[in-house]
């Protein structure tokens, strides 16, 4: 349920209030969870049309990252999860807290920031992937000169370094895959 | 309908979809969200690891039919990642309800849970199928639990009740007795029914005759306080014959016919042979808890391959002397004595004996035994199991119809002759009692 405050309070910063409709698709998990992903999916789609940012380099661009795009992974989280997403004390606070800090977007961000590592810890082996990710920002950050009005290079960037990352670290490893609507 | 796509697909197909999106309308936030899927999806991949280990423990290995079985499993999870388990029992024969649990790293859980018998019969129990799958329903891997196990499903006392209850599987035992013509008569009447062939014609109820139109004969309680001695063949082909349901069939019939006659207070044995040697020998008694002890000692398992329809002539088999002393040898066994010829040595003197077979397996061997036991005043009485009536309706075929035929009437040609020497019947699935076959499915 965090995940669904935090896009909610994300989208008003970014001035986008599609993520309003976030509450009728964690409604339609109670009845189909693979109904709601291919929904959520709908939806992520049509959010990334309605805002426009043309830089990473921007304010809007960094503020993209915090405010759209891990919010939004945060409820795809939730929704993959089996049942209904609990909300105990502790998050109860913290969607306060970050209904709060609407007011300033770096409270936002420093907020955004527990409940991930809150959320994921222990769930995950995280060095390799954090590794890749910050080299890609790393490298984003070093070559600023090249791609600042270069938004092509930028999303180049992002896609070869989430293709190379997940052939380096996960194509490796075989694992059975669960299907759709299986269960 | 299923939809054959997997989850982590729809995920990179919404990241490609994101990708394609940032290119077309020169926007930055789909590349972003679409990396962030990427690599939300990689953590996931990369973290699972299904490294669980299962040992399971079975209550106990031998239940009847109406006992539930205790499946005790312990788990544990080596990995670094919290799993989701959902242990599953493949084995057809018992039922068991899936059970799912959470386990977090390093964590070891003990679980019960019950395991009920659907047939009855020897089971072997592999471990049940360990489903481990990621919290988020992603990615799983089925294992093995360690825990091999065998147990022995017998008919419970209320199911071999109720089947005696039923008038054709007393009928049936009654008829067993009577044609043992062995006891005496008492003064009391057990009962009316319709005249037999070879029934005492003074036995005839002239009024209830009269009355309903045919013949009706009045019987009366016998008086007999010697032994009954079963002898089942347990032999490879027997075995054939009696693949899946009819394995059933031997525990149930050996059950009534035990129940019946402890019921009747006779001592009862059992004595167990197959194609050279004495299996198994169940000293007559007529206490309590013997149908138990001849049901474990009926522990016979279904053999592989078709049953052989063929009838073998009376004459022809083994004339030859020559033949007669090298078979035994070529088929690894010591002498040519045949098990149920040991067998029928074994019937105490002047106690009745119930032969379970297929007569048409080794008539002269089967000849020989009836002889020696007559010769003991043994009296024999054979149950001749016809596989022809255990065959299934999908083994009947165009091309095997006539030859299965041919060979029908030249099993009852055979019986008829067998059945001078001893009276013989004939019995397929549908003799026991309809709940009893409704039971055996």
């Amino acid at each position: 349920m965090i995940g669904l405050v935090s896009a909610i309070v994300g989208g008003a910063l970014m001035n986008s209030y599609i993520p309003l409709i976030l509450p009728l698709i964690y409604l339609l998990k109670r009845f189909n969870k693979d109904l709601a992903i291919l929904t959520f999916s709908a939806y992520l789609l049509g959010l990334s049309y309605s805002i426009n940012v043309s830089s990473i380099y921007s304010r809007e661009g960094a503020l993209a990252i915090f405010a759209i795009a891990l919010p939004n992974l945060l409820v795809l989280d939730s929704l993959l999860r089996e049942g209904f997403p609990d909300f105990n004390e502790k998050e109860f606070a913290l969607s306060l807290a970050l209904i709060a800090s609407y007011i300033n977007e770096y409270a936002f961000i420093a907020l955004l920031i527990i409940t991930l590592v809150m959320k994921f810890h222990g769930d995950f082996i995280w060095r390799e992937p954090l590794g890749a990710a910050l080299l890609t920002g790393a490298f984003l950050y070093y070559f600023r000169a090249y791609f600042e009005n270069d938004y092509v290079g930028q999303v180049v960037t992002l896609i070869t370094a989430s293709i190379l990352t997940f052939s380096l670290l996960a194509m490796r490893k075989d694992v059975k895959r669960e299907k759709m609507f299986s269960a | 309908m299923k939809m054959e796509m997997e989850r982590e697909d729809l995920l990179f197909i919404l990241a490609s979809l994101l990708f394609i999106q940032a290119f077309l309308f020169a926007n930055i936030v789909p590349a972003l969200i679409g990396a962030g899927i990427m690599l939300y999806v990689g953590i996931l991949r990369l973290s699972f690891e299904p490294n669980v280990r299962g040992e399971r423990t079975i209550g106990k290995d031998k239940i009847t039919e109406d006992e539930t079985l205790t499946s005790r499993l312990k788990l544990r999870n080596d990995s670094k990642i919290p799993l989701k388990i959902e242990i599953i029992e493949e084995n057809p024969n018992f039922e068991a309800e899936r059970l799912n649990l959470l386990l977090e790293p390093l964590e070891e859980k003990e679980v019960e849970y019950t395991l009920k018998p659907k047939k009855k019969g020897s089971f072997e129990l592999e471990g049940p199928i360990l489903r481990v799958r990621d919290l988020r329903g992603l990615y799983y891997e089925e294992l093995r639990s360690e825990g091999k196990a065998s147990v022995d499903v017998y008919p419970s006392v209320e199911s071999i009740k109720e089947a005696s209850k039923a008038d054709k599987n007393v009928r049936f035992a009654e008829e067993a007795l009577q044609r043992l013509h062995v006891g005496m008569d008492s003064l009391e009447i057990h009962g009316l029914r319709e005249f037999q062939a070879g029934d005492d014609a003074r036995h005839i109820d002239w009024k209830a005759t009269a009355r309903l139109g045919e013949i009706i004969v009045r019987e009366f309680l016998r008086e007999f306080k010697g032994e009954v001695y079963l002898l089942i063949d347990g032999s490879r082909e027997i075995r054939r014959e009696m693949k899946k349901s009819k394995v059933d069939y031997m525990s149930l019939l050996v059950s009534q016919l035990g129940y019946y006659l402890l019921s009747r207070t006779y001592p009862v044995g059992m004595i167990v042979f197959d194609d050279f040697k004495v299996l198994k020998v169940i000293n007559a008694r007529g206490v309590r808890g013997q149908l138990n002890a001849l049901l474990e000692g009926l522990k016979v398992s279904p053999s592989r391959g078709l049953s052989s329809l063929k009838v073998p002539k009376l004459s022809s088999r083994m004339n030859n002397d020559f033949l007669k002393r090298v078979m035994p040898f070529l088929k690894g066994r010591k002498g040519h004595s045949s098990g149920i010829m040991e067998a029928s040595s074994r019937v105490p003197v002047g106690s009745f004996s119930i032969i379970v077979t297929d007569a048409a397996l080794r008539p002269k061997e089967l000849i020989a035994a009836v002889e020696n036991l007559k010769k003991k005043k043994a009296y024999p009485l054979i149950i001749a199991l016809n596989p022809i009536l255990f065959m299934e309706l999908k083994d009947l075929t165009k091309e095997n119809l006539p030859s299965i035929y041919r060979n029908y009437i030249e099993r009852e040609e055979l019986i008829k002759k067998i059945s001078v020497l001893a009276p013989i019947i004939e019995v397929g699935p549908k003799d026991l009692a309809k709940e009893v076959v409704e039971a055996m499915k």
